[in-house]
């Protein structure tokens, strides 16, 4: 019996310090981009000329673009992957908007099976640098690789599904980018809020593309973590309150179950106790986090991050 | 079980101590953020007033409580890090009379972390003396990488003839945010821009340094040096910042010196430095000189897609 009892106790504690540890590390993470990105204003040269094209290919429309246009960083630019065949309209309304003038689609052939067809592209003056793609929609990484193709930079940012980017995120990222130094490297994770990747363009071209086990071809050296907070959901309030109730479910059940049938008080007193705490945390670096400081929000990503220690790391978009 | 009472406890006292800096914290963003945000924009105007020339404000900016020194020093730093040439010396008196230098230390030695870097960068805003020079000099070789770019800054605004061997006795490589802190003090004339005895150095930091400078101030007439450090330096940083800065100012890379360097980069690093001069402009003739038939492909390709060629390709289809 006292087994179990140690085993739940180290459990709690075991999660309450990889929870209190993540909201250190983001608090850091925030505090250092606050100290250092005003030097920078927007200018790759304070960054090391590091370059960053952000690619999508899931609902894009015109105002998840005009969001990923408002980045003053000079060296970023916004690669859209779309079939003109699925969505007509929507299409050529997005051409028309941002007057984009057609250009022979022309890839740098570094990857396989790549077939546009068509290729726009912003006036440089109107607007920062936008291009979209028309490519047959056949799988989610086929339109990922089609981007890839014809971005322009060195780094390469796929957006994650329902997201947008904190404001100053595509400085944040340059600037964890060009701290690296000499420090080669394969992807940067950014655990922050909303998971998603920085992926090195010849990494993507060594994996002969994106794919679901791109991540998993990299040893752990090459792989660097930032906690500074780049993307977040941008899924309704309600979406996110159902998939918290279910992921804290997930995480608590199992205790609440066990104090129940053990009829132990302490242990769901403790596993509420925890579960409180971790409300409590997440209310308080929510404050660092974006600029709608939804707690519920940073609680989510503390449970997925506590998940993920037993998954493995997959590129799903 | 005694070890889940233990547990029951510490979780506790956690959890309220959360809250308790929660609420701490929604106080100092809420109403008293309010206040201070008052204060400081009537310090800001007494403040540009005075490095206006108007002296008679400098006996009536008074900040007496702590709140109020803060307040002064934050708008001491906002004004003097957005103003051109302005003489920190008609500071002095304020500095002074409201014992600004001895709050700023005593914040500096008694916050940590990133609180104590933004003390030291606020105080390279303001005249101090020799003492508190020596004080933050400690600060340079600190593990907090903003700690020790804040106590740099502030030492070499402080004591700008010591500024360039200061820098060359650092222990540690500049990153480019880094330098961009010192060109910011360039920028508000505290620093000379004297970039070619820092082009001529041995030392990597002034090199990058010189380097920064050529770039920031769009200086063509350092393209001489520029070439000397291609062809001299075995340093990989400084070689890449040189040949970075060239295609910056938009000059030919053709010299065999140069083409030297690029071809003995490894291939990924020639084919991101392909990109990167598509990227800046440079077109495919000046690209062939530099790139094998290979690599010229995808330069090629990124080339024909930009605009300012496609102009042309659309006139010839049609």
């Amino acid at each position: 019996m006292s087994a179990i009892y140690t085993i739940i106790t180290a459990t709690l504690l075991l999660a309450t310090i990889l929870i209190s540890l993540r909201t250190a590390l983001i608090i850091k993470a925030v505090r250092h981009r606050k100290f250092f990105i005003d030097e920078a204003a927007g200018c790759c040269e304070s960054l090391g000329f590091v370059g960053c094209s952000v690619i999508c290919h899931t609902e894009v429309d015109m105002d998840l673009i005009n969001h990923l246009l408002q980045s003053e960083y000079d060296r970023h630019e916004v690669v859209a992957a779309l079939d003109s065949r699925l969505a007509p309209e929507e299409f050529y309304s997005i051409v028309e908007h941002f007057g984009m003038i057609s250009v022979n689609p022309t890839t740098s052939n570094e990857l396989k099976g790549i077939q546009l067809r068509a290729l726009y592209r912003s006036r440089q003056r109107c607007y920062k640098r936008f291009v979209l793609i028309d490519a047959a929609s056949t799988s989610p990484y086929d339109a990922l690789n089609c981007a890839t193709a014809v971005a322009s930079f060195d780094y390469i940012l796929p957006l994650p599904r329902n997201s947008r980017l904190h404001p100053y995120a595509i400085e944040s990222a340059a600037m964890v980018i060009s701290e690296q130094g000499d420090r080669g490297f394969d992807f940067i994770r950014c655990t922050a809020d909303k998971e998603c990747y920085i992926l090195r363009r010849e990494y993507i071209i060594q994996q002969d593309g994106f794919s679901a086990s791109i991540l998993g071809g990299t040893p752990r050296r090459n792989i660097i973590s930032t906690a500074i907070p780049i993307a977040y959901s941008s899924e309704s309030n309600k979406t996110i309150r159902r998939r918290l109730a279910l992921y804290a479910l997930g995480a608590l059940g199992p205790f609440i179950v066990a104090g129940a049938f053990l009829a132990s008080a302490p242990i769901i007193i403790a596993t509420l106790l925890t579960a409180a705490f971790v409300a409590l945390l997440a209310r308080y670096s929510s404050q660092y986090i974006g600029t709608e400081k939804c707690s519920e929000r940073v609680m989510l990503c503390y449970i997925r991050n506590l998940f993920d220690i037993f998954c493995l790391r997959k590129f799903t978009f | 079980m005694n070890l889940l009472y233990i547990y029951i406890i510490v979780i506790s006292v956690a959890s309220v101590a959360v809250i308790v800096i929660t609420i701490a914290s929604t106080i100092a963003g809420g109403a008293k953020h309010n206040r201070m945000l008052k204060l400081k924009a009537s310090y800001i105007r007494q403040v540009v007033s005075l490095l206006q020339g108007e002296e008679q404000y400098a006996a009536r900016i008074v900040a007496t409580t702590p709140t109020q020194r803060r307040a002064l020093c934050e708008a001491i730093y906002l004004v003097m890090s957005h103003t051109y040439g302005a003489n920190s010396v008609r500071l002095k008196r304020t500095v002074e009379e409201n014992h600004l230098e001895e709050f700023m230390l005593n914040r500096i030695s008694t916050s940590s972390g990133y609180r104590r870097a933004q003390w030291l960068m606020t105080m390279s805003s303001i005249p101090i003396s020799l003492n508190s020079i020596e004080y933050i000099e400690k600060y340079i070789n600190s593990s907090n990488h903003a700690i020790r770019i804040a106590a740099l800054t502030t030492f070499v605004a402080a004591n700008p003839q010591m500024a360039i061997r200061r820098i060359a006795s650092l222990e540690y490589r500049l990153m480019p945010i880094d330098l961009a802190h010192i060109i910011a003090l360039l920028r508000r004339g505290i620093l000379p821009i004297a970039y070619e005895p820092l082009l001529a150095s041995r030392n990597p930091n002034l090199c990058l340094l010189g380097i920064t400078i050529v770039r920031n101030f769009g200086i063509d007439m350092a393209d001489k040096q520029l070439h000397n450090i291609i062809s001299e330096s075995n340093d990989k940083t400084v070689l890449r910042e040189a040949i970075l800065t060239l295609a910056a100012l938009g000059r030919p890379l053709g010299r065999i010196k140069i083409r030297e360097r690029i071809r003995a980069m490894s291939h990924h690093e020639r084919k991101a430095f392909c990109r990167h001069l598509a990227t800046e402009g440079y077109s495919t003739q000046a690209l062939r000189t530099l790139f094998s038939e290979r690599e010229m492909h995808y330069a090629e390709a990124l080339i024909k897609s930009y605009k300012r060629e496609l102009g042309c390709q659309q006139y010839t289809q049609s």
